[in-house]
């Protein structure tokens, strides 16, 4: 039972040290959880740094880590595209702009807005599509972490499986959100001080970001913006059409501004402005991200030969290739515990999600109804409980794929790039009637499943234009065209059904549209008090989107 | 939070990091030759170790400057 990675007795002491700190987390959170509002939103009582490194950190599972160094080797300085352009803008966008129609309407969950300003059957299509997507998602990242531990230290897939759906569990029936949003502050300082190791001394091996720029091979993995003419497109991620409208619009805004896994760290803040600088603080240590991420990926596609080819490595094996290559014991503890938490992490932020939405949005309102606070509570235990019973069934339908990251993307533009679309216009558009919302959604949601599966017949997505062997295809620009054809497919639909039925009446819509004030607003006082300067929600967006764009500048211009 | 010494993530950070910090300091002062070549020449189990443990400083010292429970944190 032996893995690649040696690991010493303090390697074991680091890692037993953490998961004794998350069940002690458990076991603290769940003293303070009482009702439901404690346990699904940790009171709304979290201060906004502790809710802008769970942001981050819920994101941070085996997509970002594992994928992340993936994409690196496989697509080289593109991949910041995945960080900067796909995700920067959105978080602003929904820190500065969506935030107060999500906390001010103390919705409990995403699918609830759609409830209150659409009906109930869209309500409840919603609801049901997130909570299995929360499962599936939860999946990836269980049997991800499996077969990381099998690689690395050497268990067998069903015990590694087990056991951290069994952590997992623990932590998060215990304390509820809160439990999980600790958690995630935690671990975000432990992957760090796992990952920095590895840059460093990878860095230091191939001559710095000098050594590394002539070392790799094919030019095309150092363009960022460079090669993406449409018709003509060189760029390993497709042309700019693609990358800017399908990638930075809609699959990043779609998956930033109503994915609730990630939303629900911002209900839990204490008042509108902690929620609304939760994206935006989350947003630093997004830009600096590829630095951890990316470049191990550029640096093993150097120095590991045939890595991603036949017989080689694949490139999900990026990190821990680098990690056993690198790392001794000690910083190998760290490294192995960051890995294990981010993976948990990940897991918990979508069950939590699940639970929250399965308790709140379909339970409730639609199965059990009318019942005390307390029956809800231990109903979202139990929703807990199975929600993870079946990501363990889905952890084995994660295999099929080579890089995690084109699994995950898929299945984003499914469910997210038509939910945005919706959630766009439910928000700034009065005249969007229930009816269209539930119509632009379904649609949308088909458009993306017939997107995908023609796409293989399409030559504008084969490299050279013309249709070859579906091995070939660039499957990320067919994703992300994919996606901006769901999104347009919801939009109009939408604004089409929307001409043919009946709105609500405006009375109904205050708070929840934009130029429709609820004068009960329970925010209403924020307002009127004066903010300093780096609390401005304003100031922090332009901040980090004009640091953003420096550095993409910097990028194609530098390199 | 039930009433007498709230839960403050920011000490139990500080605890784990210092930890962390101490036991690979202890490492990286002790680290032979063959594992400071495995790491390209660096002696990285200190240098991440001191890291951890000024984080780790950090954040006790905010907790403490700033206790948790109050209005303007």
């Amino acid at each position: 039972m032996t893995g690649t990675l040696s690991l010493g007795a303090v390697d074991w002491f680091l890692l037993v040290v953490y998961f004794g700190a998350i069940i002690a987390i458990g076991i603290t959170t769940k003293r303070a959880v009482r009702t439901t509002g404690d346990f699904f939103l940790a009171g709304r009582s979290m201060p906004a740094w502790i809710t802008g490194i769970a942001f981050i950190s819920a994101n941070l599972g085996a997509l970002e880590i594992i994928g992340g160094a993936a994409n690196g080797a496989q697509y080289g300085a593109a991949a910041v595209h995945f960080y900067w352009l796909g995700a920067i803008p959105a978080m602003v966008f929904l820190g500065v702009v969506m935030m107060p129609f999500y906390y001010s309407t103390r919705v409990h969950s995403v699918s609830e807005y759609l409830r209150r300003r659409f009906n109930n059957q869209t309500h409840l299509l919603n609801s049901v599509v997130f909570a299995v997507a929360q499962m599936l998602l939860a999946g990836v990242n269980l049997f991800a972490l499996a077969l990381i531990v099998k690689l690395l230290i050497g268990w067998p897939l069903w015990l590694s499986i087990l056991l951290s759906a069994v952590f997992v569990l623990a932590y998060i029936t215990l304390g509820g959100l809160a439990g999980a949003i600790y958690g995630e502050v935690l671990q975000f300082f432990v992957i760090l001080a796992g990952l920095i190791p590895i840059v460093v001394i990878g860095l230091h091996y191939v001559g710095g970001f000098s050594g590394l720029r002539e070392a790799v091979q094919d030019p095309g993995l150092l363009h960022t913006w460079q090669g993406t003419t449409p018709g003509h497109w060189t760029n390993p991620l497709g042309d700019w059409i693609g990358l800017a409208m399908g990638e930075g619009f809609v699959l990043a805004f779609g998956y930033w501004t109503t994915n609730f896994a990630e939303v629900q760290r911002s209900l839990a803040a204490k008042d509108l402005n902690a929620a609304r600088r939760t994206p935006l603080i989350a947003a630093f240590p997004k830009l600096a991200l590829p630095l951890f991420t990316v470049v191990p990926g550029m640096i093993a596609l150097v120095i590991i030969p045939k890595l991603g080819k036949p017989g080689g490595p694949t490139y999900n094996d990026v990190i821990p290739e680098m990690m056993q290559r690198f790392l001794p014991n000690g910083v190998l503890g760290v490294a192995l515990t960051g890995l294990l938490a981010a993976f948990m992490a990940g897991m918990a932020a979508n069950i939590s999600g699940f639970n929250t939405v399965f308790t709140y949005d379909i339970w409730k309102p639609y199965v059990i109804k009318g019942r005390d606070d307390r029956y809800y509570l231990k109903a979202g235990r139990c929703a807990t409980v199975a929600g993870i019973a079946v990501s363990v069934a889905a952890a084995f339908l994660a295999a099929e794929y080579d890089n995690i990251q084109n699994y995950i993307q898929l299945l984003f533009s499914f469910f997210n790039s038509p939910l945005f679309a919706t959630f766009l216009l439910a928000m700034f558009w009065k005249r969007v009637t229930p009816w269209a919302g539930f119509w632009g959604m379904l649609s949308g949601t088909v458009a993306a499943a017939a997107a995908h599966l023609s796409a293989y017949h399409i030559g504008w997505f084969y490299p050279g234009g013309e249709v070859g062997p579906h091995d070939t295809i660039n499957a990320q620009m067919a994703n992300f065209y994919g996606a901006l054809f769901a999104f347009v497919v919801d939009a109009v639909v939408t604004v089409a059904v929307t001409l043919v039925t009946k709105p609500k009446p405006v009375a109904e819509l205050a708070g929840l549209v934009w130029g429709l004030p609820d004068p009960d607003s329970p925010d209403a006082h924020e307002a009127l008090v004066r903010q300093p300067w780096w609390k401005s929600p304003v100031v922090l967006g332009s901040v980090i989107l004009t640091l953003t764009a420096a550095l993409s500048v910097w990028l194609v211009v530098a390199v | 939070m039930p009433p007498g010494k709230t839960f403050d993530i920011r000490r139990l950070i500080a605890g784990l990091l210092g930890l962390y910090g101490a036991v690979l300091t202890v490492l990286g002062l002790t680290d032979g030759p063959a594992e400071v070549a495995k790491a390209d020449g660096i002696r990285i189990n200190l240098w991440i170790g001191l890291g951890l443990l000024a984080v780790a400083t950090a954040f006790a010292a905010w907790a403490r400057l700033a206790p948790a429970g109050r209005e303007d944190r």
